[in-house]
């Protein structure tokens, strides 16, 4: 039997990338196997090779040749007492995206339409207090006395860093860029009148999937039209919530990963890793 | 058993009507609450003192009647009650309250049919079309139920396009859905949009539109008709000439259709806006007169349909796109390419628009708008890098809806704009009951009418 090719894979992301590229479990159970259950019947000749890594949030990623901005990280004290969560504060911003080859980087829109930060008061250092609930008397009461919140981020800042960064993936690493745009719809939910309100998550991820397609229009990388995807199937059979699908859903959004790296050629180079 | 009788119904100081009954249903068949067991047209007689005009102006050739029983029942019907024929579309018997016109079980109590007025402006009155509920072409139809309550009518106008005719006037075209879900007092009036689209331009310069400009307008028509009628030649009446003696296949004036279209958009233009028209009732009580509406329908639809700008007058017209040419004939575009010109409206462009139109209708009748936003995802178009689209990105369908239902969000933040989510709902039930984003499933239709009278009950409009 031939090898398989690989495709290597980066996927900085949470549960939309990971869910739909590698599996989506639900209850201990693993209700859908990840892109490679594509592969092996449209391109079996092809694996999928996935690097995984969260991303507390689109804004945060370094982009090479760029400083961060002073104390724009916790110091590595407080990354250790604090609890972690799925995103272990050390690691807010960093990233080992650029670390090795890909052929692929994968990014979403997801942890800069949803995720909300706090700020150091006195030192401006920024960190995602991930799964909060959960957090113990003590690190709660220090984030309450020593932080503040810094909120949601800005379009206009997220469309900026992700246009930089994407051109330094293709500078550096010569991968093709895809990016998860959201669904906004919730079913069930439906607001008529925004009077004295402001913005909703599912507004705001609106927002974000039109500055998401502007930027491609200026760059050229890809969209994952995951609210299309949502649209097409119908939300209310393939949505959970605002962020995650069913086990079809997520086989849709592979699906359209597969046919983006077919439309785009990754799977026409003949030997090796493409 | 129990029986169901003619309702009270009045059209006091004048007499009430009627045709023979026209069953909509079979005997023994089980119909639920408000759905309609039987129609009739009606008719006034009389004058009213003090040389007033007649009631209902030129709707008074177009008025039914449907009956239906207040809860659900399995029907019988009395004989002789219809009589059949043309006997069913004239006015020829006094309205009979208290007649029993069907029994009814397992209802313990006998009761009065609720009854739902139907109200028809023909596009031509001469051009009768009896038969069904509101059949023949109407410029503008309304529907209006006193139901079990008391107080005002409340009226809602809706003055979308195709998608807007499913919603409320439903299947049936009557009116059928809302009557059996609005306890009223209520009235919905639908507006045609196969002349004119109404866009919040079109509308917006109809509300404000003067005598003066109306006249400036109807010269504007008179000298373009008499260009064309001017210029008919004697070879442009082939089915009379010589060769078409022995049988021709050459049918209407092909000019006629150019002349009466233009007439149409004309007509409309000049008319009273329906915003604010008024509409006489036929009540339990005897005639009343409607409010201007307390709510305007309307779909970000219309704001995409070609408009057209008048060069002289600054008429401003709206057509769909799919009209021309087989509807819309060579002399009307000849017409619109020589003496208008085009107008390109951004989303910025119908903001202004949609803004001026809430901002004066609050001051002026404080009338709300309920506007559709756009289906922004279809299954059809898939665009995964935008930079293919070029320059063609902006205007691309995916990307013009998202920002124009974005715009429509921020519209809104007023008091008087709510926003009826198709595209949320669309995407719930699945694109594939919208394929081609505006002609919906009767699924999808049902949501959206379902949402419409979610907003219209938040917004305390009366009777919903």
């Amino acid at each position: 039997m031939a090898p398989r090719r690989a495709v290597r894979i980066f996927a900085k992301g949470n549960v939309d990338v990971r869910d739909s590229l590698l599996w989506s479990r639900v209850g201990g159970i693993v209700e859908w196997n990840g892109i490679n259950e594509v592969l092996r019947t449209r391109h079996p000749g092809i694996v999928a090779r996935i690097k995984h890594e969260t991303c507390a949030r689109l804004d945060l990623i370094p982009v090479p040749g760029e400083p961060p901005p002073e104390s724009a990280e916790p110091p590595e004290e407080i990354a250790r007492r604090l609890p972690a969560g799925a995103h272990p504060i050390g690691r807010q911003q960093r990233t080992a995206l650029f670390d090795a080859p890909a052929d692929v980087v994968v990014l979403s829109l997801q942890s800069a339409a949803t995720n909300a930060l706090v700020r150091h008061r006195r030192d401006g250092w920024l960190l995602l207090p991930d799964d909060f609930e959960s957090w113990d008397a003590d690190s709660r009461a220090y984030l309450e006395r020593e932080c503040e919140y810094a909120g949601l981020a800005s379009l206009e800042r997220t469309m900026a860093r992700l246009g930089k960064l994407i051109l330094a993936i293709e500078e550096r690493l010569g991968a093709q860029v895809l990016v998860y745009n959201l669904s906004p719809v919730t079913p069930g939910e439906r607001t008529h009148s925004w009077l004295g309100a402001e913005d909703s998550l599912a507004l705001r991820v609106r927002r974000f999937n039109l500055g998401l397609a502007d930027l491609s229009a200026r760059l050229g990388f890809s969209i994952v039209d995951v609210e299309r995807i949502a649209a097409c199937a119908g939300a209310e059979r393939v949505k959970v919530d605002l962020i995650h699908l069913t086990a079809e859903g997520w086989r849709l959004v592979a699906e359209e990963v597969v046919r983006i790296l077919e439309e785009r050629g990754c799977f026409d180079a003949e030997d090796g890793a493409i | 058993m129990s029986e169901l009788f003619m309702p009270a119904l009045s059209a006091s100081p004048l007499s009430l009507r009627r045709s023979g009954l026209r069953w909509l249903c079979r005997p023994g068949d089980r119909v639920a609450a408000r759905q309609p067991i039987a129609a009739c047209y009606v008719g006034l007689d009389g004058a009213r003192e003090g040389g007033l005009p007649p009631p209902f102006g030129d709707e008074r050739h177009d008025l039914q009647v449907v009956l239906a029983p207040p809860a659900a029942c399995t029907i019988d019907y009395r004989a002789g009650l219809s009589k059949g024929g043309y006997q069913d579309f004239i006015d020829g018997a006094d309205w009979d309250e208290g007649l029993a016109v069907a029994s009814a079980g397992p209802l313990q109590d006998s009761c009065e049919l609720a009854p739902m007025v139907l109200a028809g402006r023909r596009g031509f009155e001469s051009g009768e079309g009896r038969g069904g509920l509101l059949s023949g072409w109407h410029e503008r139809v309304r529907g209006f139920w006193e139901g079990g309550g008391a107080g005002r009518f409340g009226t809602v106008l809706a003055l979308g396009t195709c998608e807007q005719t499913g919603i409320f006037r439903g299947d049936d075209m009557a009116f059928l859905s809302w009557f059996a879900r609005a306890p009223g007092p209520a009235q919905i009036v639908a507006v045609a949009d196969e002349r004119s689209v109404h866009s919040s331009a079109v509308i917006l310069q109809h509300l404000r539109r003067t005598p003066g400009e109306a006249k400036a307008i109807t010269e504007t028509v008179n000298s373009w008709l008499g260009e064309r009628m001017g210029g008919a030649q004697l070879e442009s009446f082939g089915g009379l000439r010589p060769e078409s003696r022995r049988g021709t296949s050459l049918g209407r004036w092909p000019e006629a259709q150019d002349l009466l279209f233009a007439l149409h958009l004309m007509a409309e233009a000049v008319s009273t806006s329906p915003l604010l028209e008024r509409g006489d009732l036929i009540t339990r009580r005897g005639l009343a007169q409607s409010d201007p509406p307390d709510a305007i329908a309307l779909t970000l639809g219309s704001e995409v349909a070609p408009h057209f700008r008048h060069r002289r007058t600054g008429w401003v017209i709206a057509l769909h796109g799919f009209r021309f040419g087989s509807y819309i004939g060579p002399g009307v575009i000849e017409w619109l390419r020589r003496d208008f010109e085009r107008m390109h409206r951004s989303v910025a462009d119908v903001e202004r628009d949609l803004g001026a139109l809430a901002d004066e209708l609050r001051e002026r009748t404080g009338a709300a708008l309920l506007v559709q936003n756009l289906i922004a995802s279809s299954a059809a178009e898939r665009v995964s890098n935008y930079s293919w689209l070029g320059d063609a990105y902006a205007e691309s369908i995916p990307v013009f809806a998202t920002e124009a239902n974005l715009m429509l969000t921020d519209l809104t933040r007023r008091p008087n704009v709510s926003m009826i989510d198709s595209d949320a709902l669309a995407a719930e039930f699945g694109v594939r009951h919208c394929p081609d984003r505006f002609h919906a499933s009767r699924e999808l239709l049902e949501a959206q009418r379902g949402e419409f009278h979610r907003v219209l009950r938040e917004r305390k409009i009366p009777g919903y």
